[in-house]
């Protein structure tokens, strides 16, 4: 660490280079706006912006990489809080509070406060990174099949309790959810419910199913039941309250740093862990912190917790997935697999040695990520206020561009017109879904993360001869697993008690 | 926000009757995709996962978790027709007829992008959507041939300008290959 912080000086000067800010700068920008963008997550930002780091040089290209990862996880937020379309499978968690925030009139404050999370989300994960990459690389390593099926068990057991009005309802959205993961070709080699249908032989895209579940029922409620809503005029009086309501505020700011501190760390740790990504990351964040928040109780009506959290933690993973990547070469998300692609063609080999022998090149990515963070909470700021005007939209002319813009991004991903189609049906029945309170948001998380507990559990089985005893008793999966046991004990006996006192 | 009116023929369902509809569904696919599995391949070796495992596992919480919730909700359905209906149960709102029309104008679109080209069923599409909505409600008394042509025509320059800005976005600057006809004549970097 002492030779990592004497590279600092040589470092920051190639980073407050005019030409690094131009590349950094472009970077987020980019990112924001690919990120924003239903079809366009950080995986797919980075795999489309590839080319464009063939004539870089090797610092250059990772800030790049970097700062479009950074920036793809705020500009999906933003659509997330504005149109409950949310740009990358992480703001899923966003859309509770953001979206009721914007529903609220709030839509200004919920993009500052998004904004501000993300941003400090990515100093304070690069700040731990610096000073404890190899401690945290080394907790990396005792992650093993058992360990992840583990902590996807602990998601699932969040997913359905926490979610919806029920945990019966929020676990069987939880199952609908998984099974959709099932669909397409197993790991094994087999078919699974494809009906000779050609366009499912590669499973369900993830595009489809967000879009399905939580893009299309939006689209097609402003556009069936707000077909002939006419907003009453905002007076100036009216205009003027709002104006001062959507202020980010100091006691705001001061009611938000518990929320800060404590759900940046849960980003950071879920980050290391490789495989696991932004949205479990959010979601442990936003469980936790409704656990641990004095108003936790009002998560989902719209608070700033509730979107803090989700929001501070996504970008946290950010830096914590660089950890795995930069240390030990596991890619810990779809995107760090490209930036190691990325890497290693321009020569870098990641690995413990980086450290010892590229330092400078280590502090040029730590400095980067901080300078990159910090342009874009100045390029946020500024279109904060541009962005919240789409709250102003009148919902009837909204619905129809909604939805063309889910069916051309969902037709993006792969040129087929049957992921269109399979994002409308299931567009419809989330619709008809959402009246009975069976609640969406399990169904994506649990098809994100359905393929990494099946692996999971498939590898423990295979390893140890179909016997996963050895494996479920390890320490840290045991701990997950009474975690898991008890979140769903405490959620099932909570909506028990909110029954109860709703029928008293 | 401030909120406006809303205005349609919505039916009024029971909370119940839609749970028993949409739980039964559910649960009737997880019993026919319980079937299905058997039809899997079997693993490679004695004790090692194979297809059916995982599908098994998952459907079979669906069934843990919707059984009972059927059940629970079929007996408020009996204990509701023997008891006269006091107003108290849940229901919800669903304007069905407008859902089946707004449903068949936007499937029509994915099916309609490789036959006439992102051009004219982007607008197509647009077009139609905008002209019921731009003007808000009208009544009968009101709506003359001239109040058509007018919202007809605001709405086609509004789909064609929102076109070509998501073929800008989409075909231009992302280089997503689109079906276009024409465009790329005129408009191309």
């Amino acid at each position: 660490m002492m030779d990592m912080l004497g590279s600092a000086v040589p470092a920051f000067a190639t980073v407050v280079h005019p030409y690094t800010l131009f590349i950094i700068f472009t970077g987020i920008m980019l990112g924001i706006v690919l990120g924003a963008l239903p079809g366009f997550g950080s995986s797919q930002s980075l795999a489309l912006l590839f080319p464009l780091t063939f004539a870089m040089q090797p610092e250059h290209a990772i800030l790049f990489f970097v700062a479009i990862y950074s920036a793809a996880e705020y500009g999906g937020s933003i659509p997330a809080i504005l149109i409950r379309t949310p740009g990358t499978p992480a703001q899923a968690v966003t859309i509770l509070d953001g979206y009721a925030m914007t529903k609220k009139g709030l839509a200004g404050k919920a993009l500052k406060i998004s904004l501000i999370s993300g941003v400090l989300g990515g100093i304070i994960s690069t700040i731990i990174f610096i000073v404890g990459s190899s401690s945290l690389a080394q907790i990396a390593l005792q992650f093993g099949p058992g360990e992840m099926f583990a902590l996807g068990l602990f998601g699932l057991s969040i997913i359905g309790t926490f979610f919806g009005e029920s945990p019966a309802k929020g676990f069987l959205a939880t199952g609908i959810g998984l099974l959709l993961a099932t669909v397409g070709s197993s790991e094994f080699g087999g078919l699974r419910f494809v009906f000779n249908q050609g366009f499912l032989m590669d499973g369900i895209p993830l595009i489809v199913v967000i879009i399905g579940v939580l893009a299309a029922p939006e689209a097609f409620r402003l556009l069936v039941d707000h077909r002939k809503t006419i907003e009453k005029p905002i007076d100036q009086q009216k205009r003027k309250e709002l104006e001062v309501r959507n202020r980010l505020t100091w006691p705001d700011i001061r009611r938000l740093i518990p929320t800060w501190a404590r759900c940046s760390i849960i980003g950071t740790v879920v980050g290391i862990i490789p495989g696991a990504g932004a949205s479990v990351g959010a979601l442990v964040a936003y469980n936790e912190e409704k656990r641990w928040s004095k108003r936790g109780d009002q998560f989902g009506s719209g608070i700033e917790e509730g979107l803090a959290a989700p929001e501070i933690s996504n970008n946290s993973v950010v830096a914590g997935t660089l950890v795995p990547t930069l240390t030990l070469g596991i890619p810990g998300s779809g995107a760090a697999a490209i930036l190691l692609g990325m890497l290693v063609s321009k020569g870098v080999e990641p690995g413990p040695l980086l450290f010892t022998e590229q330092p400078v090149f280590i502090m040029t990515v730590f400095i980067g990520l901080i300078a990159g963070n910090l342009i874009m909470l100045a390029i946020g700021l500024v279109g904060a206020r541009w962005f919240a005007h789409v709250a102003r939209i009148p919902r009837r002319i909204l619905g129809p561009i909604v939805m063309i813009l889910i069916m051309i991004g969902t037709y993006a991903y792969q040129n087929y017109g049957a992921h269109v189609a399979m994002a409308l049906i299931i567009g419809a029945i989330a619709y008809y879904f959402e009246r009975l309170h069976i609640p969406p948001v399990p169904i994506v998380l649990a098809f994100v993360m359905g393929p990494i507990i099946e692996h999971n559990l498939a590898r423990g089985l295979i390893i140890h001869a179909g016997d996963l005893s050895t494996v479920l008793t390890r320490p840290i999966t045991v701990t997950i697993l009474a975690m898991a046991l008890a979140t769903a004990v405490f959620g099932i006996a909570r909506s028990r008690k909110g029954g109860k006192a709703k029928r008293g | 926000m401030a909120d406006g009116e809303e205005s349609g023929k919505a039916r009024q369902i029971l909370v119940s009757t839609g749970d028993l509809i949409a739980v039964g569904g559910v649960l009737a696919v997880a019993f026919a995709l319980v079937v299905r599995t058997f039809s899997f391949a079997p693993p490679m070796l004695p004790g090692y996962p194979g297809d059916d495992l995982f599908p098994r596992l998952i459907l079979g919480l669906i069934i843990l978790c919707g059984a009972p919730l059927f059940a629970r909700r079929l007996s408020e359905r009996r204990a509701q027709a023997r008891r006269d209906r006091t107003g108290d149960d849940e229901t919800f709102d669903i304007d069905v007829g407008g859902f089946l029309i707004t449903a068949a104008i936007v499937f029509s679109f994915p099916f309609l992008l490789p036959v006439i080209g992102f051009e004219i069923a982007t607008v197509a599409f647009l077009t139609v959507l905008f002209t019921t909505r731009l003007h808000g409600p009208v009544t009968a008394e009101v709506v003359t041939p001239a109040i058509i042509r007018a919202a007809v025509l605001k709405s086609l320059v509004i789909s064609v300008i929102t076109m070509l800005v998501l073929y800008s976005v989409f075909v231009i600057l992302l280089k997503v290959s689109m079906p276009v006809m024409f465009l790329p004549k005129y408009i191309q970097f």
